[in-house]
Formats: structure tokens, C-alpha cells, sequence
């Protein structure tokens, strides 16, 4: 080759040459990518690898009037699962399902319905005990991870109706609110205060920009907006108060339980008697809020549907009942200002008016206006209830403020029912009767309202004629130190003279002096109140047609500060002797002098 | 004064090549695949020992050592179709033991260049073209229905510029070429066909094998004229090339090194092929000057087709990155090429040195 084959030489050069040709076509592509492409396909690596995910805001916190924590966060572990991530579905669902204690079937539905890319949670608040199971489930199957989050961590297991408890969003819920900032995933307040001020609470959302591999997990991050947390909010609730309310309506339901065979619950409302202000909202039974914020099981929800003590009803303000000779109040102040009697008058009951009988069957004889709601005379009532007439009843009603929500910050209020012969003809296509007037005036019949509605009936005779706003929330405090106070509504005023409420009043102090209600007499404070109890027809959930029982009451009698009103369902008994009882536990403890300090140190919880 | 081992023309480049690969297999190996790079790094030492010992060999001996080459390699096609260890759906591997495993397609190059070389050593003629055709045809064959259409390419790729080299009448080597891709849509199996359908289409099937075409440009073009540098190439780094240890190593280079470190990459494989070239030119006789000329191609056809591949020119088939894919037979086979390349070189030094060191008679023309 040495001495030359020009053929040969040539061939190779031409090789050579066509080789070095190849490979600079190679880099005029390179050129091509990399140079004049380059930015569009940075762009779309980062678009392969970059996702801008929100940061969540801490949930505000809530506190009672003292500052004392009662809801706050804690850190949890949840399982998530991305559905289209998920290679072998068909092993999975079963491991997941075991882990989880549900049925292959229930995972499985979940899965389907969850949007594709997007982690469903499975479970929040995953147990210790949990945790290594579930990083075995992690590791075999892709698609299914854990994740750390915070969940709502109850200090106290009182108020769980009031508090309520947050829950992941739903698509209806999201449908109407995800202009505002709310996307899937979230969890939003479900019932009580966290709904009521969801808004306030959840804060602001952050956003990160986070680089993440091929699996999704995250390479780096940084923050682009950081979130603004939730502020918290302080109640006017006392828990100290609430847990006595509480603890005395608890052992008297658990009586009535052992004595009826037959659960019943029952309300206490504390209220500020000048301002609506809550020092205590009691409802029982309840429900413990902590399956629901890391997600309740089938079964333990259908185990709350089924307990007949039905704890996920509110008795307070979201159920109405009959107010009984509670509803004498407002029967009196009507007839006085009305001009069908006075102060003064006196009446003769005979046991019964027309086909009625009065609660004392053998009837009080000749008695005095005042004495008539101190012994809860209801011959009295028929009388002037039916000489009234319904319109003008019903009109005081209004005033007083039945018949429409109290406007307390909690949301599914009742309005009750304030029933008129129009109301009774479109639902019972019948004419109104004296009957229904007579019955109406003693607070039986088609009158509904609710532990609520009644708190605030009876703050308005207490403090002179202004019907308050209940309200829970004292005030709203942001991180940065800005507080916000809600907005109070102007009280409505009843249309009733001063003297005319203040001889109410007065029959009131007789009945805890002298009449139905002396169980409530308190040795630290002159309290005033009016007991109820409602006849009931055997029905769905009252077979044995159990009586309800009222105590409505207000003290100091001279001037009026706080409010107390006992409700109890199915009771088998009288509200002075089954209600009372519980409004003066909650008196005592307003008004006894200090304790020794070993024991005053109570604790809430 | 020159070593008896180190040719500083070859080595210095080739050493630069292998290390410069080396790195860029270190950084791809970072995701799931860590502790491979150093079983390459040990492949590449036991290579480069050979290749020194194979260029210090006479290559006129490759002439009596290539049938009993090509029959080894036959046995081993035949084993690896009937006791292979399947990837990916082919049959590629056999098993050694202790020894690991070994892909015989990559010795069969080998095998292919050593034969052609040894038949055309006189000349050319048809007689020795249509002996060289049916030699070849047997792993040809056996390699296609592994099926590893890559190799068999290659295969017939050294063929073809071997035999132009050697003499064969250019307008008929075209004529035939023409023919063998004008059968390809007969002979393809429908996953090959669908590949290549992907490459005029990637879009066609994004998800899937478009998938690796989509990502594997996205991450060259993403590494722009500067590169992200050596171990922070977001998409090598988490997974999001796959394949980017062995058949796409060159897409960690774009997207790490960006268009410098690629030209520069380019460069090294351009010089490397060039001084392969010069020793075919320079060999003392047509043996050598093939021999070199088909390692050379060998070189060149991988490097192209797996670059194109990498960047969108060419539809995938599975063809390793010279000296930089992670394989141990595959190193092992091109520095072994390199080493007959050595040994041609050292017969082709200026005589007064030559004749005074090693005395040839053969190269005495």
C-alpha cells in the first residue's frame, strides 16, 4: 500500500472524508437543538420536571375567652394515592384495602371517582402502628405514598357540635367555591365553627415551584409566595362553664337513660343577657370530631347514623321544639301590653278552659297575675291567648324574634315555625281554631323553637325588651397581630313597656321562690326562671310520647347579666324538676365565692 | 525515542475518548444504576491490557485465526438462541458462569472485519465476494432473528465498505444496497416497524416509545451551548431519559456538557477515526489497511447511527455508544479492535526503525 494503489488510496480518503462529513452533520444538528432550540427545549424540560405546587397555610387556631386552646394542628402522616400512577391496580387495591380495614370494593370506587393525577388521601392521621405497614404497601406498589400534612388536633372533648370539624372538600362544595381560592384536596370547615369561619381560618395558600424526578418525588423547591396563615379565632365561650353545663346536662341525660330505657338528649345555652354573648352552648350526645378530620370510616359513620341518642343532631340551634308554659313569656308581655290585663289582675282557674285542662288539674282557684307564672297557671293563658286573639299573638312572637333564625355565627340555623291560619291551610288544608289559638298561648300545638330562640325570648324580658344576636366569636386575630371584632347587629326592641317586662319578671323570681321552679334557687345569686313541659303524642322517635321538659331562666333577678336556658327531650318529667337542677349547677358556678386554690385551678377537658 | 507499547498517536486520543465517556456513564449511573460505572471502568482496564497485547501480535496471523473465529462465533449465535438470557424481548446474552455474561453479536463484528480482511488480503474478485457473502450471511442471519436488527446492520454496513475498499465496483455496491433497504418493509417485525414509524412520527406515540425519542431530545437541546454541568443535568440526574446509561450515554453529554462538550465529544471520535483511517492508508499491505479500515467503520457506524438516533435522525435501534454504553463485551470488542489497529500500525513505521526493532518480511513490498 506503501508504494501506492492510487485506486485504493482514494477509496479510503473518500471513506474518510464521508465519515468526517457524517459526523459534522451530527453537529450542525447539535446546533440546531441546542443553540437555536435550546430556550424552547429548556423550556420543555422544565415543563417535564417543574410543577408549582401551593404551600398550604396552617389552619387559624380557636380559643375560649381566656385564651385556653381549644382546637389546634398537629402533624400527621397521610397515604395518598394517584390513581394513574398506579402500575398493578389489580394487587394494590387489595393491600390498600387491608391496610385501611375497608373492603376491596370501597377502595376501588374510591379510586375510580378520584381525578387521575391528582392524590387522593386515604387516610389522614396515620397511627404509628400504621405508618410501617403502609411504607410496605408504599415501597411494593407505585402511585401510593406518604405524605406529611397537619390534621385538627382537639384539645378539649367539649363543644363538638359548636367546634365542628374540617373534612376534604367535595366537588359540589368546590364547584361553588374554587373562585376563592379553594382547590381539590382541601380541606374545608364541614359543620359548626370551622364552616362558619372557614374563610378567616384557612389563610392564604403559598406557592413553591418544586423540581421533581421521574417518580414525582421532589428534587428541590423554592419558595415563590410563601402562605398566609389562618387567623385564629377566640370565642366567648368560658370552658370552665361549658364543662359544668356539660357535665350536669350529661349526668341527667344518663339518669333519664337508665330510668326510661330510652336515650334522650337536651341542650344548656349561657348567654350574656345585655349583649348575646355565648358563655356556654351545651348539646348532648355528641360525637367525637376526631375520625372526622382524618377522614371517617363507612362503619363508624354508620355507627353514628344508628345511635339512637342521635349525636350528630344539634339541639341547640339547628332542632325545634314545642317551648311549653316557657312560651308564657311572651304570652304575658303580649296580654299586658295589649291591655287584656294587668300587673295586678287576678283570675280564677278552675282546672280546665273549654275541652283544656290546666297543668294543676284540680285547678290554682283565684290567682294573681304574677302567681300565674310562678305556678304556670295555664287556665290563665287559654284566657288571654284566646281573647288576643292568633294575629296579635303571633306578632308579638315575631318581636320577640320566633320564627326566623337567631343570626347566631353558626351555620344550619332553624327558623322554627311560627305557624298562622294561612300556614295551617296550605299544609293541613284546615281553617285555624280558637283551639289552635288557646293551645298556641300555653306554647303547645304547631309553635316551634328552638333551646336557641328561646335564650334570646328570654334575654329580651330579662334585660328590658332588646332581642340580641347570639355570638360565639369574640374576635378574629390574624398572625401579624390585626384583629378583627364581628360585626354586631343593632338588638330589635320589643314592643313592650318596661314595667310590663319587669312584672314578668317578677312572676318569674316567684317561680324559683315559691313556684314551679324552686330547684333552681341558687344560694349565691337571686335567679329568676320559667319551667316547661311539653305533652308529646307517641311518635316515630317518641313512642312512649315522653313529655320534654324547659327551664328558661335569667339572674341576678335585679339586674339581669346572664341567661340560662335547659332543654331536655323525652324526659318522662317536669322541667322544674328535671331542668332546674341543671340551670342552677351552672348559677352556682357563675356566683360562688372563690374556691380554695388547690381545687380552682380546674382544668379544661 | 518510541515505546514498545505506546503508540502516543492512538492511545492519547483514544484515552481521552474513553475517559472523557467514562465520566458522562459515572454521572448517568447516579440514578438506580450506581455501582456499574466502576464494572465498566474494570472492563475498559481489561480491554485496554489486551489491546496492548493484540497490538504487539502479528495481525498476518488473524489470516489462520479467522475460521476458527468464525466458528466460535457461530456455536455462540446458535447458543444464545437456544439458551440466551432474554432483555427486553431479544435474546442477546449468554450466560458465563461466574463470568457474567457475553453478547456473541459483539464478537461476531469482530469476527466479520478479521474474515473480510483475510478474503480480500490478494484483491478483489467476485469469486471472493460471493465467498465472503455466503460467510457472512450465517451470523448475519442468526443476529436478525435474535432479533438485533442494529448489529445485523452493522454487519452488513462493514461489509459493504469493506468490499468498496477492496475493489468492488461502486454503482454495483449501490444497486445492491438500494435493493437491501427497499426490503426492509418485507422483512421488518412489526415492533421494528413501529419504531421506525415513531421516529418519522415521535408525536405519534409520546407516551410510550415515542417517550424515549421525545425525552431524549428534550434533554440535549435542554443542555443549550454551556450544559448544566457534569452531575446537575436535571433530566440525567432524576430518571427522566431512560436508557440514558446504555444506548442514550449521549444525551447526558448534551444536556451536562452542552453543544461544547458535545462538539467536543464529536471531535475526539473525529480524530480517533481519522488516525484509524491514516493507518489504513499508511498499512504495509491490503491485509492491514483492511483490517484498520473496518475497525474504523465499525467506529464510525456506531457513532453516527447512535448519535442520530439520540437526536432525532435516525429511527431507535439498538446500537451502543463506541467505548461509551455500558457493556462489558462491547468494550472489550473495540479496544480489542483497536489493538489489531495497533498492530498494523507498528508494522507500518518507518522501516530504518522497523528494521532494526522487529524485522517483517512482509512488509517488505
Amino acid at each position: 500500500m506503501v508504494d501506492g494503489n492510487r485506486e485504493a488510496r482514494s477509496r479510503l480518503r473518500q471513506i474518510g472524508l464521508g465519515g468526517l462529513l457524517a459526523l459534522t452533520v451530527l453537529g450542525a444538528r447539535l446546533y440546531q437543538l441546542q443553540v437555536v432550540e435550546g430556550a424552547e427545549f429548556s423550556r420543555r424540560a422544565d415543563n417535564n420536571t417543574v410543577v408549582t405546587e401551593p404551600v398550604p397555610a396552617p389552619r387559624g387556631r380557636i380559643l375560649d375567652r381566656a385564651g385556653r386552646l381549644l382546637v389546634g394542628n398537629s402533624p400527621q402522616f397521610e397515604l395518598v394515592a394517584v390513581p394513574a400512577e398506579m402500575k398493578n391496580r389489580k394487587e394494590a387495591v387489595p393491600a390498600l384495602a387491608r391496610l385501611l380495614g375497608e373492603k376491596p370494593a370501597e377502595v376501588e370506587s374510591k379510586l375510580s371517582k378520584a381525578a387521575p393525577l391528582v392524590p387522593l388521601v386515604l387516610r389522614r392521621g396515620l397511627r404509628d402502628a400504621d405508618l410501617t405497614a403502609a411504607t410496605e404497601v408504599t415501597e411494593k406498589f407505585p402511585g401510593v405514598a406518604i405524605r406529611a400534612g397537619a390534621i385538627r388536633r382537639y384539645r378539649t372533648r367539649l363543644a363538638s357540635h359548636l367546634l365542628g370539624y374540617v373534612g376534604e372538600i367535595t366537588a359540589e362544595e368546590l364547584r361553588v367555591r374554587r373562585s376563592r381560592g379553594y382547590a381539590l384536596g382541601d380541606s374545608i370547615g364541614k359543620v359548626g365553627l370551622e364552616k362558619q369561619y372557614d374563610e378567616a381560618l384557612r389563610g392564604h395558600k403559598g406557592a413553591s415551584q418544586v423540581h421533581v424526578d421521574v417518580l414525582g418525588r421532589t428534587v428541590t423547591s423554592h419558595e415563590l409566595r410563601p402562605s398566609t396563615p389562618g387567623a385564629d379565632l377566640y370565642l366567648n365561650l368560658d370552658m370552665d362553664l361549658q364543662a359544668v353545663a356539660e357535665t350536669s346536662l350529661g349526668e341527667t341525660l344518663a339518669e333519664l337513660w337508665e330510668k326510661n330505657g330510652e336515650r334522650s338528649g337536651g341542650a344548656v345555652v349561657v348567654m350574656e343577657a345585655q349583649t348575646g354573648d355565648i358563655r356556654a352552648l351545651a348539646s348532648l350526645p355528641q360525637y367525637d370530631p376526631r375520625p372526622f378530620s382524618r377522614g371517617i370510616r363507612t362503619r363508624e359513620y354508620q355507627a353514628l347514623l344508628d345511635d339512637r341518642g342521635f349525636p350528630l343532631v344539634n339541639r341547640i340551634s339547628d332542632s325545634s321544639f314545642s317551648p311549653g308554659s316557657t312560651f308564657k313569656m311572651i304570652t304575658a308581655s303580649a296580654a299586658l301590653e295589649g291591655g287584656y290585663c294587668q300587673p295586678y289582675s287576678t283570675f280564677y282557674c278552675g282546672g280546665s278552659f273549654g275541652e283544656a285542662n290546666c297543668f294543676v288539674t284540680s285547678g290554682h282557684g283565684t290567682i294573681g297575675f304574677e302567681d300565674s307564672m310562678a305556678h304556670s297557671c295555664d287556665v290563665v293563658y287559654y284566657q288571654l291567648g284566646h281573647r288576643m286573639g292568633v294575629d296579635k299573638l303571633r306578632r308579638y312572637c315575631a318581636a320577640f324574634g320566633l320564627g326566623r333564625p337567631t343570626g347566631i355565627d353558626l351555620p344550619g340555623e332553624t327558623e322554627g315555625l311560627l305557624p298562622s291560619p294561612a300556614w295551617k291551610q296550605k299544609e293541613w288544608q284546615d281553617q285555624w281554631y280558637d283551639g289552635d289559638t288557646v293551645n298556641m298561648s300555653i306554647g303547645q300545638g304547631f309553635l316551634l323553637v328552638s333551646p336557641l330562640q328561646m335564650a334570646v325570648v328570654t334575654a329580651a324580658v330579662a334585660n328590658g325588651g332588646s332581642v340580641v344576636e347570639p355570638r360565639l366569636a369574640r374576635k378574629l386575630v390574624e398572625r401579624n397581630g390585626a384583629v378583627t371584632k364581628p360585626a354586631i347587629a343593632k338588638p330589635g326592641k320589643v314592643p313592650v313597656k318596661p314595667e310590663f317586662l319587669a312584672a314578668v319578671r317578677r312572676g318569674m323570681r316567684g317561680a324559683v321562690t315559691h313556684g314551679t321552679g324552686v330547684a333552681a334557687d341558687s344560694p349565691y345569686v337571686q335567679v329568676a326562671g320559667k319551667t316547661g313541659t311539653v305533652e308529646n303524642s307517641p311518635s316515630v322517635h317518641n313512642r312512649h310520647g315522653r313529655n320534654h321538659v324547659w327551664f328558661v331562666s335569667f339572674a341576678p333577678y335585679e339586674k339581669p347579666d346572664y341567661v340560662c336556658v335547659v332543654f331536655l327531650e323525652k324526659s318522662h318529667g317536669y322541667g322544674g324538676g328535671l331542668a332546674a337542677p341543671i340551670a342552677r349547677k351552672v348559677y352556682d358556678h357563675l356566683y360562688a365565692p372563690p374556691k380554695p386554690p388547690e381545687s380552682a385551678k380546674d382544668s379544661i377537658g | 525515542m518510541k515505546s514498545r507499547w505506546f503508540d502516543p498517536v492512538l492511545h492519547i486520543p483514544l484515552a481521552g475518548l474513553v475517559s472523557f465517556l467514562w465520566i458522562c456513564l459515572y454521572s448517568a449511573t447516579q440514578f438506580g444504576q450506581a455501582g456499574e460505572a466502576g464494572k465498566q471502568a474494570f472492563h475498559i482496564v481489561l480491554g485496554w491490557v489486551l489491546m496492548l497485547l493484540l497490538s504487539r501480535m502479528d495481525y498476518h496471523l488473524w489470516k489462520r485465526l479467522a475460521w476458527p473465529i468464525y466458528g466460535v462465533t457461530m456455536l455462540a449465535l446458535v447458543a444464545v438462541l437456544v439458551v440466551g438470557t432474554s432483555v427486553n424481548g431479544a435474546k442477546r446474552w449468554v450466560a458465563l458462569g461466574g463470568l457474567g455474561t457475553f453478547q456473541p453479536s459483539e464478537l461476531a463484528k469482530l469476527a466479520t472485519i478479521v474474515i473480510l480482511a483475510g478474503l480480500f488480503a490478494e484483491g478483489f474478485s467476485w469469486k471472493r465476494l460471493g465467498v465472503a457473502a455466503l460467510a457472512v450471511a450465517g451470523p448475519f442471519l442468526l443476529i436478525l432473528v435474535q432479533p438485533d436488527l442494529g448489529t445485523a446492520l452493522v454487519i452488513a454496513f462493514l461489509c459493504s465498505v469493506m468490499a468498496y475498499a477492496a475493489g468492488l465496483n461502486g454503482t454495483f455496491l449501490f444497486a445492491v444496497i438500494g435493493l437491501g433497504i427497499s426490503a426492509f418493509p418485507f422483512v421488518l417485525k412489526e415492533y421494528q416497524r413501529d419504531r421506525l414509524l415513531v421516529f418519522i412520527n415521535p408525536d405519534m406515540d409520546s407516551a410510550g416509545m415515542g417517550y424515549q425519542l421525545v425525552q431524549s431530545q428534550t434533554a440535549i437541546g435542554s443542555g443549550g451551548l454551556w450544559g448544566k454541568g457534569l452531575l446537575s443535568g436535571h433530566m440525567t440526574q432524576h430518571g427522566f431519559v431512560p436508557e440514558n446509561w446504555t444506548d442514550f450515554l449521549f444525551t447526558v453529554v448534551g444536556e451536562e456538557l452542552g453543544f461544547l462538550g458535545a462538539c467536543g465529544l464529536l471531535l475526539l471520535y473525529a480524530v480517533v477515526f481519522g488516525v484509524l483511517i491514516r493507518s489504513a492508508m499508511q498499512a504495509p499491505d491490503r491485509m492491514g489497511s483492511l483490517l484498520a479500515l473496518g475497525v474504523a467503520s465499525l467506529l464510525l457506524f456506531h457513532t453516527v447511527v447512535n448519535i442520530s438516533m439520540t437526536v432525532g435522525l435516525a429511527p431507535v435501534v439498538g446500537i451502543p455508544l463506541p467505548f461509551g454504553s455500558y457493556g462489558g463485551t462491547a468494550v472489550l470488542v473495540n479496544l480489542a479492535g483497536m489493538g489489531i489497529v495497533g498492530s498494523v500500525r507498528r508494522a507500518s513505521r518507518p522501516r530504518e526503525i522497523v528494521l532494526s526493532d522487529d524485522p517483517n518480511p512482509d512488509s517488505k513490498n
